[in-house]
């Protein structure tokens, strides 16, 4: 393998060209997915071979040009540009080479060495239009094969092509793309003084230098205005803007973008021949039911609907698997180490924190394989376009409504899914919301304290009350960082809906793995480790007087002839939980309780509850059990009476106690878990610390104001 | 040049040429006395968002908003119109892009250029976005979007017209 000469190979292409399907076909399974470095844009990498060629194949992501415009464009043009890459494919849908060809022909401005997949060509020869491949070639100047991903044709054509353009046994047609005088003779001189600057010239293609400092483009300005030639190049620069705005009232971007499009237009017109359109197409007849104006919201909600129960009901079985899997491990393992401080890692910290990793899988899998089919199929533009007002009139963007409604679920998968949020200040505000969306883990808690402290009729009413609470601080959120921290940028909602389709299920698939290996690979290994971390602290340090003079006590029972054998069994159990609950109190966490109890107290919450809160960031599952060991009542669960019993029998407990606690469970910082993965896709430790203050400060002011409000009625 | 009377600037005067709609809006409009080839002036004190009050042959009336684009009226003067102002099944022509920055940016990319035909196909169910088709492709934006894109009328759609045929196509 290693002896053999590798290719280098980019896929280039719009979102919805069926680029990612096509990569799948060129790589098959042997692929494997990252990220781009400093950005959450998945990076896929695939490898095949072709006539003893190794041929890598990066597949970027899906952009509909070459700007910088969205981390994707950056990504895709920082590859090209300055990688350049052996052979580019530039995946175009053939059904709608309008709007495709204005990629190629800004990859033919940057001197790409460039093969035209004309792929889903199976559906342009079933809609009868003809196209003159070899004409559009000579236009282009670019190489065109037809492709499909549906029957495979075109797929060893096009392997032979990246080989062939590697070895030079055909050339690269070259063609460059004409603009008009005005903008030609403009074009030239800049690329004139370009030229002047060896280094420059090195690196970047003059003449699309000169081409994208017409239109503005940032980057390239940067990039220029480094360079001695600089102090010509503006020269020329405003030249053309003065002169372009006296003579047509226009401005060179606008002109080479309606050039670049006619040119398109034209290229067109002269090489396809489309069959009249004479019934409404499929996409057009699903449209009319989708996302009509009365059947288009209920379908919508049912939609979501539909992907939470799946996600939750059909996830949860897997779920249990798993889970009594690890506790089959946990009880195994107890048989066979010995007991001590290395048996209790293993079992309570390492098993314990691996299952707590993966028993989110099962999640993250279904989810992902619904999210992707609906994707795939089209419908995703689709529901950002119904719901979009009602999203935009907080701040948000129409896509921020599938990590929402994920995020009654778990917050984990829902963070993953902000990815299809383009700009980076909708998907943060997103996410910084999501917890409030009150997670599945939290329910047990409202659970058991509303069924403790208030009156069975209530119980259900105060449940609800606790969800609409978490949304309409949500909304309210959004709207206020919209507004004060990122000052109203979000992306506009110039959004494509693409024709429906039936996705592949390999595609699925592979996006499903995908996902899941991304969340094992990049959150896994920092949630195992937080997991050993916070057993560690509700565990450690051990307190040896404690310890001893519940030995003795224990001792003495046994001794102790006055007792019968059930009492003595009471006894000693008793003695064991009260144990239990005396070196929960006595460890780093115990320790913390007591140090955040004057932080609580405003709130009501006495040192117990704050012990159960810092156990809940592990997971908001424990705060039950927690509860259970510190008012020594060993194991229970939401329902246990005993627990009941001793939270009401304590006297600072009381229902505006209740009603702030709940407030605060649903409100500050979520899970570890979630924490890490919030870090990952955030990628900023600025942003994870301010989620960590702005979840748990929210929660602190709510919980008073409940408190003490609801303590003037109750 | 011709125009729904609803898009039509207070003050203007304007020919009635089509009546379009299903035909319970036609009979509505008919029974207002307007027929083709009326002579209408708009009153210039109609209210931001209400009905608009019109001078038909020398008679004040007050036609509600809904109502009066389904009246395609014919004008020597040319009014400005963008695509937010279009029904679905219109079709027009770009003629400019007002906005600036990051939009403009990205609505010339997706190939919202002067010259290029605009089909409007619907509004979404809560009406905002909008959902139009060009070069073969549908695209989805929002109101505020299609305020800033000036378009001038190729054909009006059918307008309500269809709906007689049932109210899900």
């Amino acid at each position: 393998m290693s002896d053999k000469k590798e290719i280098l190979v980019a896929l280039a292409g719009n979102p919805n060209s069926g680029k990612t399907s096509l990569f799948n076909k060129l790589v098959g399974a042997n692929q494997k997915v990252g990220n781009w470095s400093g950005v959450t844009v998945e990076k896929y990498e695939g490898v095949t071979t072709h006539g003893g060629f190794n041929i890598r194949v990066i597949d970027l992501p899906g952009t509909y040009s070459l700007t910088t415009y969205s981390p994707e464009e950056i990504i895709t043009r920082k590859f090209l540009v300055e990688e350049k890459p052996d052979v580019v494919i530039n995946v175009v849908d053939a059904t709608n080479l309008e709007r495709n060809f204005y990629l190629t022909t800004q990859l033919i401005d940057i001197r790409a060495n460039l093969v035209v997949a004309l792929n889903m060509f199976d559906e342009v020869t079933s809609q009868k239009t003809i196209i003159d491949i070899d004409q559009l070639e000579r236009l282009l100047g670019a190489h065109m094969i037809p492709t499909s991903t549906v029957n495979g044709s075109g797929i060893e054509s096009l392997l032979e092509h990246i080989v062939d353009l590697y070895t030079g046994k055909i050339e690269v047609k070259r063609n460059k793309m004409n603009f008009s005088q005005h903008l030609e003779e403009y074009i030239e001189q800049l690329v004139k003084v370009l030229s002047t600057d060896a280094e420059l010239c090195s690196n970047y293609y003059p003449r699309w230098l000169a081409i994208k400092l017409l239109v503005n483009d940032k980057d390239v300005y940067k990039l220029v205005r480094d360079n001695p030639v600089w102090i010509k190049v503006n020269v020329i620069l405003s030249e053309v803007i003065n002169k372009f705005n006296l003579e047509f009232n226009s401005d060179p971007e606008l002109m080479l973008k309606e050039e670049r499009h006619a040119f398109i237009r034209g290229a067109i017109k002269e090489t396809v021949i489309r069959a009249p359109k004479i019934k409404k197409t499929t996409t057009e007849i699903i449209d009319s039911i989708l996302i009509n104006r009365v059947t288009g919201l209920p379908i919508f909600v049912f939609f979501m609907w539909a992907i939470f129960q799946i996600t939750f009901q059909l996830g949860e079985i897997p779920m249990h698997w798993i889970e009594s899997f690890f506790t089959w491990l946990g009880d195994y393992s107890m048989t066979v180490i010995p007991a001590g401080i290395a048996r209790s890692v293993i079992v309570d910290g390492i098993i314990a924190g691996v299952g707590g990793v993966i028993v989110f899988l099962p999640n993250i899998m279904i989810l992902f394989l619904a999210l992707a089919f609906l994707e795939g199929t089209g419908y995703m533009a689709r529901a950002a376009f119904v719901i979009d007002k009602v999203m935009h009139k907080f701040g948000l963007h129409g896509k921020s409504f599938i990590p929402m409604v994920t995020g009654f679920g778990c917050s984990v998968p829902a963070f993953m899914t902000t990815r299809t949020l383009k700009n980076r200040s909708d998907r943060i505000t997103t996410m910084l919301i999501i917890p409030f969306m009150s997670c599945g883990a939290k329910f047990p808690v409202y659970v058991l304290i509303a069924g403790t402290f208030f009156e069975q009729s209530m119980a259900g009413n105060i449940l609800f009350g606790i969800y609409l609470f978490g949304v309409l601080i949500a909304l309210i959120s959004a709207k206020l960082l919209k507004t004060v921290v990122f000052h109203g940028d979000s992306e506009p909602f110039v959004m494509e809906l693409p024709p429906y389709r039936m996705p592949s299920v390999n595609t699925l698939f592979f996006q499903m793995w995908h996902k899941a290996a991304l969340y094992l690979k990049k959150a896994g290994t920092i949630i195992l480790f937080a997991s050993v971390l916070i057993w560690l602290a509700s565990n450690y340090p051990v307190s040896t007087d404690i310890e001893k003079y519940y030995e003795d006590q224990i001792t003495k029972t046994e001794f102790n002839t006055q007792l019968d054998e059930e009492a003595k069994n009471y006894a000693i159990s008793e003695f064991k939980r009260n144990e239990h609950a005396e070196q929960i109190e006595y460890s780093v966490v115990g320790r913390i309780g007591h140090f955040i109890a004057p932080i609580v107290k405003p709130l009501g919450f006495d040192w117990r509850l704050g012990v159960s809160l810092i156990t809940g960031i592990a997971a908001k599952e424990i705060v039950v059990s927690t509860m259970g060991t510190i008012y020594s009542l060993g194991d229970v669960d939401e329902h246990s009476s005993a627990l009941r019993e001793r939270l009401l029998s304590s006297p600072s407990n009381t229902k505006p106690v209740a009603l702030a606690f709940m407030v605060f469970v649903l409100l500050y910082l979520p899970c570890f878990a979630s924490t890490i993965v919030f870090y990952k896709e955030a990628a900023s430790w600025k942003w994870t610390l301010f989620f960590g203050l702005y979840t748990t400060g929210i929660a602190w002011v709510m919980a008073f104001l409940v408190y003490n409000i609801s303590g003037l009625f109750l | 040049m011709k125009y729904r009377l609803s898009n039509c600037p207070p003050g203007s005067e304007v020919i009635i040429t089509e009546l379009c709609g299903g035909t319970g809006a036609q009979d509505n409009l008919k029974s207002l006395g307007l027929k083709l080839g009326d002579k209408t002036i708009l009153s210039t004190d109609r209210a931001i968002s209400g009905p608009l009050n019109v001078f038909l042959n020398g008679i004040l009336i007050s036609i509600g908003k809904e109502l009066s684009s389904k009246i395609i009226v014919e004008s020597n003067e040319e009014f400005p119109l963008t695509l937010a102002q279009t029904k679905a099944g219109d079709e027009s022509e770009v003629t400019k892009i007002n906005s600036n920055g990051d939009i403009r940016f990205r609505l010339l990319d997706m190939g919202l250029v002067r010259g290029v035909k605009i089909k409007t196909v619907r509004f979404a169910p809560l009406g905002d976005p909008i959902s139009i088709e060009l070069n073969g492709f549908n695209l989805s934006l929002r109101l505020n979007e299609a305020e800033s894109i000036d378009v001038k009328m190729i054909n009006f759609g059918s307008n309500g017209a269809e709906k007689k045929r049932g109210w899900w196509r």
